[in-house]
C-alpha cells in the first residue's frame, strides 16, 4: 500500500469540500460524507491526478465500471456518440479523450436521483395539467426497479413513482445539463432553457427511445389547403346537417346568456329580445341544459369538462371561480366549465336542474350532484345557520336507495323521481311544496307520500311553489301552493302539502306533459290539446285572467289550420311568468310575461296568446328561466 | 228533349273549378286560350247537334202555301263556324300568375267563375318554392337576364340561411299585426287569430307568412313561401334580396307555386293532360274540395263579403 492513496483520499476531500487544512474530526467526517453523497464524475480541482481504480472516492463501483468498460471498447463508439453532439463541443471532448467527463453514463445514484427529480416533474406537471389521459401517462408504463430504488426507499408514502419516458426524458436532460454547463458561455442565457429541451427533443426523437408522444394544439376541422389553390378561393368549412344550434334571448345583464358578442357588454345591452345563436353547441355536444334565476347550465358530453355554466354565481350555484384567489366571482359573462368531483374520471352528466340559487346535476352512476344555496336544505345537507354560500366550494352528493331517474328544481326546492316511480322532496317548505305533511323546511331527501304512494311518476315540474306530477297513466297530482287555484281546490284552502289527485274532467283525457307557472298550471293531453288554468296570462286573450277549470287553447293558434291539419303540441314547458309550447314541426310557440325579452318575440310586450317564435330552426328542447330561455334546435331536415 | 248530343252534355258539366299546372315561359292568357281551344275542339269532334232546318213557305198567298223544310245556312257550321267556340266558355284565374311562374293555376269555368270569386274573397294562401343561385347577380333578376355580377358564395351556411329566414318571418308576423290594424295586446287581436290566419285589410301588400329554406346545394337553393297578395316580381325580387342579405348576390332560376289555398299540385293537370276527359275529372274532384272547404265556418261566403265591406265603408 502506498502513500498514495491517502493523497487521494485527501485530494477527493480537498475537490469535494474545498479545504482540508487542519481538520478536526467532525469536520473531516462530514467531508467525508459529502464526498460519499456526492460523488463527483470529474475530478478537476484537487491538484493530484488519479492513478488508480479507488471506487469509493470518486464514482461508485458500478458506473466506474461501466465508464471503464466504455473506454476500452475503443474510441469509436464515444466518438460516433459524440458526433451526435455539437460539433464546438466535440473538438474539445475529444482533445481531452484521455479523461473526458463522462457526458454519456450517470453512476446508479445519480440516475436514482434522476428518478426522483423526474417523480416531482410529474407531480407538478400533473398539478398543471387537465386532461385525466395525459396525467395517466406521466405515471402508466413498466417500471424499472434499478431506476426507482431511491424513491422506494425514500418515500414515506408521498412520492409518486414517474413514468419510464419521464424519468428517461429528465436523464437526457440531466445529460445535456452537465454538457451545456461546460460550454455555458457558448450559449445566451435568454435561449438557454429553450435550447435545452430542444436538445433533449431533438436527442430522444433521434434515438427513438420513447414512446411519448409530441402534442401540439390541435386545430380541428381545418383543412390543409393543397399548393395550387389560390389563397384567396380558400375553402371554408361546413356545417353538418345534424349539427346542435343553441339559442338564447331574454335579460343579458346577468350574464345567463353567455358569451355574446364582446361588444355586447361594451354597449351594456340589457336584455336580447329575439333568439341569438351561440357557437357554444358546436364546440360542446349538450346533452341537458336548466335555466335558473339569472344563469345557466349545460351538461356537456365530454371526457373533459361535463358541466358548464354562466350567469349569476352569488351562491355558489355554477361553481367556485376565483381569478383572484378568495374573491369568488359573484356574476360570471361567460360559459365557464365547472369543476365536479366526480370519483371516476368516465363518469357522465345525465340531466341538470336549476332553481332560485341551486343547481342539481345527475349522473349516470345514479348520484346527484347539488351546488349552490342551501339555506333552506335544498341541496339536501344539513342546513347551517349564516352559512356563507358566496364562497362554497364543496358539492353535496346525494344518492338514494332505488336509484335516480329525474331531478326537478322548483324555487328553493328540489324534487328527485327514482327509477321505480317514487318522489323524494327537500328544501323550502314553507307552502307545502316539499309535500311531506308540513309546512317546515326538510334538508334530507324524504319520500313523498299522499295521493301519489304506489303510483309510478313519470314527471314532476315546479318553477316556483305549486307542483304538479304526472303518473305513468295520464293522472296529475298537486301539491304546494294553490293562492290563484292552481290545484283545483273546492274549499278556500291555499295550501297543500300532501300530493292530492287534481279533479280533471274526464272529457280532457291522457295528460302527456304538465307545466306550472307561478300562478297558473298547463297540461297538454295525448291529443295535443293545450289546457290552462289559474291565474294571470293564460294564453286565451287578455280578457280571460282567470280560470278555476282547465280550459283549452285554441289549436289554430299553434298552427294547425286547413293547410296544416296535422300540427300538433308535442311538448309544454313553463317559467314563473310566461309558458312555452313546441309543435311536431319544431316550432316554439311563447306567451306571457314579457319584461325582459324571455318571449323571443322581437318585443317586451306582454304576449297574451301563443305566438310563434322565430327561431331560425326545429327546435328540440327548450328551458324556461325566469327572465331567459334556451332552445336546442337541428337544423330544418 | 232527351236526345241531348254527348257535346252538350259534356258543355253542361263543365261548370266548376278546374286546377291546372302552368308551365313557366307561357302567359296565364295564352294557357287559357289553348285550354279553351283544346276544349271547344274536343267538343266539337264529339258530336255537335245538326243545324237546325228553316222552314220556307214559298207560294202565292192567295193560294195553298207551299212549306217546305229547307237546311238553313245560318246555323251551319260551314258559314257561323265551329258549334263551340273558346268565347262560348266563361273562364277566369283566380290569382294572376306570371310568364315565369309555374305551377298550381286555379281556373274557373262557366258556373265556376262564381266559386273562383268567392275564393279571391277568402284571401287565400299560396305556397311557393323559390330556386335560386347564388353567386350571380342579373338585371331583370332572373336566370334568362344579363349577368351584371359575380361573386364568391361558398361561405354561407345553413345557419346564415336560417337565421335569414327567420329574421323575414318575425319581421312579416310584426307587419301582418300591423296590417290588419289590430293591436297584439287587445282582445281583438285574439279573436282574429282564432279565426285562423291574419289576414291583411288590403289586397296590395304582399305578406309572408311562413318562409323556410328547404334545401341548400350550393349555389343553389330552395326556399319554401308561404304569402298572400304576392306578385312575379316580388317574388323575384325576395330571391335578390335574400342574395343581398346574405352578403352575396342570388338569382332566381325558377318560381312555382305548389299550393293554392287548398289545391295543391297534385291535382294540377299537366299541360298534356288538357283535354276534356282529364278536365271534366279534375273539375268533379275541385268541385268536391271546394265544397269541404266552403263548409268551414271561417269561409267568407259572398253574402258575408258584402256585408263585411259594407261595414267597412261606413266606418270609413
Amino acid at each position: 500500500m502506498s502513500q498514495d492513496h491517502i493523497e487521494l483520499f485527501f485530494n477527493a476531500i480537498r475537490a469535494r469540500g474545498g479545504w482540508c487544512v487542519n481538520t478536526t474530526p467532525r469536520h473531516f467526517s462530514a467531508a467525508y460524507n459529502k464526498l460519499l453523497m456526492h460523488h463527483c464524475v470529474k475530478s478537476s480541482g484537487g491538484n493530484v491526478e488519479p492513478l488508480d481504480k479507488t471506487a469509493i472516492l470518486f464514482t461508485t463501483r458500478v458506473s466506474l465500471c461501466k465508464f471503464e468498460d466504455m473506454l476500452p471498447n475503443n474510441d469509436r463508439k464515444l466518438k460516433k456518440l459524440l458526433n451526435d453532439e455539437n460539433t464546438d463541443i466535440e473538438e474539445d471532448n475529444i482533445t481531452c479523450l484521455e479523461m473526458p467527463p463522462n457526458y454519456f453514463v450517470l453512476s446508479e445514484f445519480s440516475e436514482n436521483a434522476v428518478a426522483l427529480v423526474a417523480a416531482y416533474v410529474v407531480r407538478m406537471v400533473s398539478k398543471r395539467l387537465k386532461c385525466h389521459e395525459c396525467i395517466a401517462a406521466l405515471y402508466k408504463g413498466n417500471i424499472n426497479e434499478n431506476r426507482v430504488l431511491l424513491i422506494i426507499q425514500k418515500s414515506r408514502g408521498g412520492l409518486v413513482i414517474p413514468a419510464n419516458d419521464v424519468i428517461t426524458v429528465c436523464h437526457k436532460t440531466e445529460l445535456i445539463y452537465r454538457q451545456v454547463l461546460n460550454d455555458i458561455s457558448e450559449i445566451g442565457e435568454n435561449d438557454f432553457s429553450q435550447n435545452l429541451a430542444l436538445s433533449v427533443f431533438s436527442r430522444l426523437s433521434h434515438k427513438n427511445q420513447t414512446n411519448c408522444a409530441l402534442y401540439s394544439k390541435r386545430y380541428v376541422g381545418v383543412n390543409v389547403k393543397p399548393e395550387n389553390v389560390d389563397p384567396f378561393m380558400a375553402p371554408y368549412s361546413e356545417s353538418p346537417k345534424d349539427q346542435q344550434r343553441l339559442y338564447v334571448w331574454g335579460m343579458a345583464e346577468h350574464g345567463a346568456l353567455g358569451d355574446l358578442k364582446i361588444r355586447s357588454r361594451e354597449r351594456q345591452i340589457q336584455f336580447i329580445y329575439r333568439p341569438v345563436r351561440l357557437r357554444f353547441s358546436y364546440s360542446h355536444k349538450i346533452k341537458d341544459l336548466a335555466c335558473g334565476y339569472g344563469f345557466t347550465v349545460y351538461a356537456v358530453e365530454s371526457n373533459q369538462y361535463k358541466l358548464f355554466g354562466c350567469g349569476l354565481n352569488t351562491d355558489s350555484q355554477i361553481g367556485y371561480h376565483d381569478p383572484r384567489k378568495g374573491h369568488p366571482l359573484g356574476l360570471i359573462l361567460a360559459t365557464v366549465p365547472i369543476q365536479l368531483p366526480l370519483k371516476e374520471p368516465n363518469t357522465k352528466i345525465k340531466a341538470v336542474a336549476a332553481g332560485r340559487a341551486h343547481t342539481l346535476v345527475l349522473t349516470n352512476t345514479n348520484s346527484v350532484y347539488a351546488l349552490g344555496s342551501n339555506c333552506y336544505g335544498q341541496c339536501g345537507r344539513t342546513i347551517i345557520e349564516n352559512e356563507d354560500f358566496s364562497k362554497l366550494r364543496n358539492v353535496n352528493n346525494i344518492t338514494l336507495d332505488d336509484g335516480i331517474s329525474k331531478i326537478i328544481c322548483g324555487q328553493d326546492h328540489s324534487l328527485f323521481i327514482t327509477k321505480t316511480g317514487k318522489v323524494y322532496s327537500c328544501g323550502w317548505g314553507a307552502d307545502g311544496q316539499t309535500g311531506l305533511g308540513h309546512y317546515n323546511n326538510e334538508s334530507q331527501p324524504t319520500i313523498v307520500g299522499g295521493d301519489i304512494k304506489g303510483e309510478k311518476i313519470v314527471k314532476v315540474v315546479s318553477s316556483a311553489d305549486c307542483v304538479l306530477a304526472l303518473n305513468d297513466h295520464g293522472e296529475v297530482f298537486g301539491w304546494g301552493n294553490s293562492e290563484y287555484g292552481q290545484l283545483l281546490l273546492d274549499s278556500d284552502k291555499y295550501q297543500v302539502n300532501i300530493p292530492r289527485k287534481l279533479p280533471l274532467s274526464k272529457g280532457i283525457g291522457k295528460i302527456t306533459d304538465i307545466g306550472t307557472t307561478g300562478s297558473a298550471c298547463i297540461a297538454l293531453n295525448d291529443e295535443g290539446v293545450v289546457f290552462v288554468w289559474g291565474f294571470g296570462i293564460l294564453g286565451k286573450g287578455p280578457e280571460m285572467n282567470q280560470s278555476h277549470e282547465p280550459t283549452p287553447i285554441p289549436s289554430i293558434l299553434f298552427g294547425r289550420n286547413q293547410y296544416n291539419p296535422e300540427t300538433r303540441v308535442k311538448y309544454v314547458y313553463s317559467s314563473v311568468f310566461h309558458m312555452a309550447a313546441i309543435t311536431s314541426e319544431g316550432n316554439l310557440y311563447t306567451w306571457g310575461k314579457n319584461k325582459w325579452g324571455q318571449l323571443g318575440l322581437g318585443h317586451t310586450k306582454d304576449q297574451y296568446f301563443p305566438l310563434q317564435v322565430s327561431v331560425g330552426a326545429a327546435v328540440k328542447r327548450v328551458s324556461c328561466g325566469v327572465d331567459h330561455m334556451v332552445a336546442l334546435c337541428i337544423p330544418y331536415q | 228533349m232527351n236526345s241531348l248530343s254527348t257535346s252538350e252534355k259534356a258543355f253542361k258539366l263543365l261548370n266548376g273549378i278546374v286546377c291546372l299546372y302552368k308551365p313557366a315561359g307561357v302567359h296565364l292568357s295564352g294557357c287559357r286560350h289553348s285550354l279553351l281551344l283544346k276544349l271547344t275542339q274536343e267538343l266539337n269532334l264529339c258530336g255537335v247537334r245538326p243545324p237546325e232546318n228553316r222552314v220556307v213557305i214559298s207560294g202565292d198567298t192567295t193560294k195553298e202555301l207551299n212549306v217546305k223544310v229547307e237546311s238553313s245556312y245560318a246555323d251551319n257550321v260551314l258559314v257561323v263556324g265551329p258549334r263551340y267556340q273558346t268565347q262560348d266558355i266563361k273562364c277566369i284565374w283566380t290569382t294572376h300568375l306570371g310568364k315565369r311562374v309555374s305551377g298550381v293555376c286555379v281556373i274557373g269555368l262557366n258556373k265556376g267563375t262564381k266559386m273562383v270569386r268567392n275564393l279571391q274573397n277568402n284571401y287565400p294562401l299560396r305556397t311557393y318554392h323559390l330556386h335560386g343561385q347564388l353567386g350571380i347577380m342579373t338585371k331583370n333578376m332572373y336566370i334568362d337576364g344579363q349577368i351584371v355580377e359575380k361573386g364568391r358564395f361558398d361561405f354561407v351556411k345553413r345557419e346564415n340561411v336560417d337565421k335569414l329566414m327567420s329574421t323575414i318571418q318575425a319581421s312579416n308576423q310584426k307587419k301582418m299585426f300591423e296590417l290588419a290594424n289590430v293591436d297584439t295586446q287587445t282582445q281583438t287581436a285574439y279573436d282574429l287569430a282564432t279565426k285562423g290566419l291574419i289576414r291583411p285589410a288590403s289586397t296590395k301588400i304582399p305578406l309572408i307568412y311562413g318562409i323556410k329554406c328547404i334545401s341548400l346545394d350550393l349555389p343553389n337553393f330552395i326556399i319554401e313561401v308561404n304569402v298572400i297578395n304576392e306578385y312575379e316580381s316580388y317574388l323575384l325580387s325576395l330571391v335578390h334580396e335574400i342574395g343581398l342579405k346574405l352578403r352575396c348576390s342570388a338569382t332566381c332560376t325558377a318560381i312555382r307555386c305548389i299550393r293554392y289555398s287548398s289545391f295543391t299540385i297534385q291535382q294540377a293537370l299537366l299541360m298534356k293532360h288538357w283535354n276534356l276527359q282529364f278536365v271534366l275529372e279534375n273539375i268533379r274532384e275541385c268541385n268536391s274540395s271546394y265544397k269541404k272547404m266552403s263548409k268551414l265556418p271561417s269561409f267568407i261566403t259572398e253574402q258575408s263579403y258584402f256585408e263585411s265591406n259594407q261595414k267597412l265603408t261606413s266606418v270609413q
